[in-house]
């Protein structure tokens, strides 16, 4: 028994030994390899080396141009820093962002060499001038609601805007989704998991100039909201339930409940009607995008004819069994629509379009790529992940560790405060860069825009199908043309024919299925800006006539001698206050009578609209 | 050609491997995509196409680490563009850049160490 004790432990002690020896021999590397390593440091030391007397000249030229003496510029230096000659060593290092050997951001001197460096680059900055104009940016909305926005702002403008949330609301939530996503992983963007994942500026410094240019205060563009939408009705935040006390229980609306989460569709409140629209490919994807069905293809003739389709339906929690509470059954169910363009001529991908494409891609969007590359090599090291600005790279370690530390939950958080202090005492090469970066980016904003712009003027005809159902009255079936054609600089014209038919045909003597039929047409024409603090006034003529085959009805009852023409005609001006979410509606209406009443009817309206959550964002009163 | 520290934009290949980029757009929207190898080489790919791909040869007397930055276009909504680097065996960098809250797009930056 003793001796068999022994063995145990000797066979134990032995194993432990060959684990320890196995374990040295993978953490020691060869000679040949230990002779390589010191090769590439040595390698990085005069680079390292280079860079500094680099700084030095440049120094010495900055001094003497304070001292206003005349520099005379070198012929043999390119104007902008060249980005392997002109980078200061860095001296502190934030962990390379996807090293699991290196979690910690805590800065670390890298090598003695860069110690020399280090009052180098501090006197070198020094020299530099705060960012003329830093401005605080304004306070950022919720993702959420930046998402509802902007996700309702291509639904009823496409790509081309306006959006009512800025671009560096829509750029910073951007970039938390991206960082949620590098911890929770994502299989369609190949991310595997990695909770500690924090920045990189492989992927975030597009986004961090453009944050940097707001907060230099130069770019008031990237700041605005393109607020001159006003056919846009003000809603509340469409993903929100905050906006009704209705409760939401059951199969159903869990179901939509599902689709709304995963982008398959847009819910939005009113009162107690609660509104889904959605369109069938975008419900295919995101089924698909859980895995629910297989072989989805987004670029298949079928999925792109389904991307034509659009559908809503409207429950009115009023209604049914239990009343105030969203059960989604058919009792509930207000109306619900189909939509299908017929002719569209606005898809990006036509043909008419390659030569604007590629016209846009040979200018502005090659020159910005090289600016973002000069940019990068002049400002930062993505290979470590650093700046080369001292005072941004001070930032940019804190907000890192925050980022590596944090649940995917607290991100945004986390990233919208320390964006919000972004260093603005820059030094001058970065604030020269960000100049450059601005003049780039600002041109393919507007080579984009002018692209897409020349899209939705394009004609477009589309059918659409409304099933109403109003309580305590005949539903009835809408079947309206729409036709919509842009001309000039941003003139849209709409045209609508419409005929409303009663669902079943009305027990009232004399009538038939038909109920009216129904001609409008609508001009806007939006205006520049005005100054003062308000945004891009539209006006509007609108005009619609109407035809009752019979009689009203009101609560059921038919109202007599309503049968007839209905002209009406509307004169609208609205002014958006910028960035305020109010808008001023100035509106002149005149009909020969209405539903009800063969009266004539002048009306003069002036009033405001809110968007609320643009007004709780700036001023948050909770 | 390698992908270390399980990012793929961070990738080391041998000095003269030839590398292959190869860029679709899987929304049905043009690919409008532009890129600049160490600021040198600087060109688009077609927008006639839902896919396409160019080439390029490591060269460490020209850079090291080599640079390759691309910018992608946005048109739509929820555009999405794979990104699939190879090199001449090793290791496939699998990247995407989607369209997240409208934007109108967005770039990203390849570091190539060259060993």
């Amino acid at each position: 028994m003793k001796n068999k004790l022994i063995s145990i432990l000797l066979v134990t002690a032995s194993l432990l030994l060959l684990g320890f020896a196995a374990q040295a021999q993978q953490t020691q590397p060869s000679i040949e390899q230990q002779i390589k390593q010191k090769e590439a440091e040595l390698e990085r030391l005069r680079e390292i080396k280079k860079r500094q007397d680099k700084v030095r000249e440049l120094q010495d030229e900055i001094r003497r141009l304070e001292s206003g003496e005349n520099v005379q510029p070198d012929s043999s230096q390119p104007a902008v820093a060249s980005p392997s000659t002109a980078q200061p060593a860095v001296t502190e290092r934030a962990a390379t962002p996807e090293s699991s050997e290196q979690p910690s951001t805590t800065p670390t001197v890298t090598n003695p060499t860069s110690l020399d460096a280090r009052p180098l680059a501090a006197t070198s900055f020094v020299t530099s001038a705060p960012a003329a104009g830093a401005t605080d940016l304004p306070a950022f909305r919720g993702c959420d609601v930046v998402k509802a926005l902007s996700d309702e702002d291509f639904r009823l403008h496409g790509a081309a805007g306006p959006f009512r949330a800025s671009v560096i609301e829509r750029y910073v939530c951007r970039t938390v989704n991206s960082i949620r996503l590098r911890k929770t992983g994502d299989p369609t963007r190949f991310l595997v998991a990695n909770p500690a994942a924090g920045m990189d500026l492989r992927q975030d410094f597009f986004p961090l100039m453009i944050t940097l240019l707001a907060r230099e205060g130069r770019a008031q563009y990237v700041i605005d909201a393109e607020n001159e939408s006003v056919d846009t009705q003000v809603s509340s935040d469409a993903s929100s339930s905050g906006s009704t006390s209705l409760v939401t229980k059951g199969s159903v609306p869990a179901i939509l409940g599902f689709a709304v989460d995963n982008g398959g569709l847009l819910r939005s409140s009113n009162g107690s009607t609660i509104t889904f629209r959605g369109n069938v490919a975008g419900l295919a994807k995101a089924v698909a995008g859980k895995g629910f069905i297989s072989g989805y293809d987004e670029d298949s003739p079928a999925t792109r004819f389904l991307r034509r389709t659009a559908f809503s339906f409207s429950f009115d929690a009023s209604r049914g069994d239990q009343p105030g509470t969203f059960t989604g059954n058919k009792q509930q169910i207000s109306n619900y629509s189909f939509h299908l363009d017929l002719y569209n001529k606005r898809d990006p991908r036509a043909a008419r379009y390659r030569e604007d494409w590629k016209a846009f891609l040979s200018g502005v969007s090659e020159q910005l790529v090289k600016q973002v590359y000069v940019s990068l090599t002049t400002l930062a090291d993505p290979s470590t992940n650093t700046w080369n600005d001292p005072a941004l790279q001070k930032w940019y370690v804190i907000i890192d560790n925050a980022i590596r530390n944090a649940k995917p939950e607290e991100v945004e958080a986390i990233l919208q405060e320390q964006l919000s202090k972004a260093p603005t005492n820059l030094a001058a090469t970065t604030v020269s860069e960000l100049r450059n970066f601005d003049e780039h980016f600002k041109a393919w904003l507007d080579g984009r825009q002018a692209v897409l712009d020349k899209i939705a003027k394009a004609p477009i005809v589309s059918f659409e199908y409304i099933n109403d159902r109003p309580l305590n009255e005949a539903s009835l079936s809408k079947f309206n043309m729409i036709a919509e054609l842009g001309f000039g600089p941003k003139l849209d014209l709409t045209f609508n024919g419409a005929l409303t038919m009663f669902n079943k045909r009305p027990i009232t003597p004399g009538v038939n299925r038909v109920r009216d039929f129904q001609f409008a047409t609508q001009l806007d024409m939006p205006f520049g800006e005005l100054g003062l603090g308000l945004g891009k006034p539209v006006l509007s003529f609108a005009g619609r006539y109407e035809r009752l085959m019979a009689d009203a009805t009101l609560a059921g009852l038919s109202v007599p001698n309503t049968q007839g023409d209905i002209g009406v005609g509307q004169i609208k001006l609205v002014i958006p206050i910028k960035n305020s979410g109010v808008r001023i509606p100035f509106s002149f209406s005149f009909a020969n009578r209405t539903e009800l009443l063969r009266e004539k009817e002048v009306r003069g309206n002036f009033g405001f609209t809110f968007d609320l959550d643009t007004i709780f964002a700036r001023f948050k009163p909770f | 050609m390698h992908v270390h520290n399980g990012n793929a934009l961070d990738l080391s290949g041998k000095d003269g491997e030839e590398i292959t980029v190869t860029v679709e757009e899987t929304t049905g929207k043009p690919l409008l995509v532009s890129f600049t190898r160490n600021g040198t080489e600087t060109g688009s790919l077609s927008p006639e196409q839902s896919s396409d791909s160019f080439k390029f040869n490591l060269d460490k007397s020209e850079r090291d680490p080599t640079l390759l930055t691309m910018l992608f276009t946005f048109t739509g909504s929820d555009d999405h563009y794979n990104i699939f680097i190879t090199g001449e065996g090793g290791d496939t960098s699998r990247f995407a850049v989607v369209q997240d809250f409208n934007v109108p797009g967005d770039s990203i930056t390849y570091t190539i160490d060259i060993t």
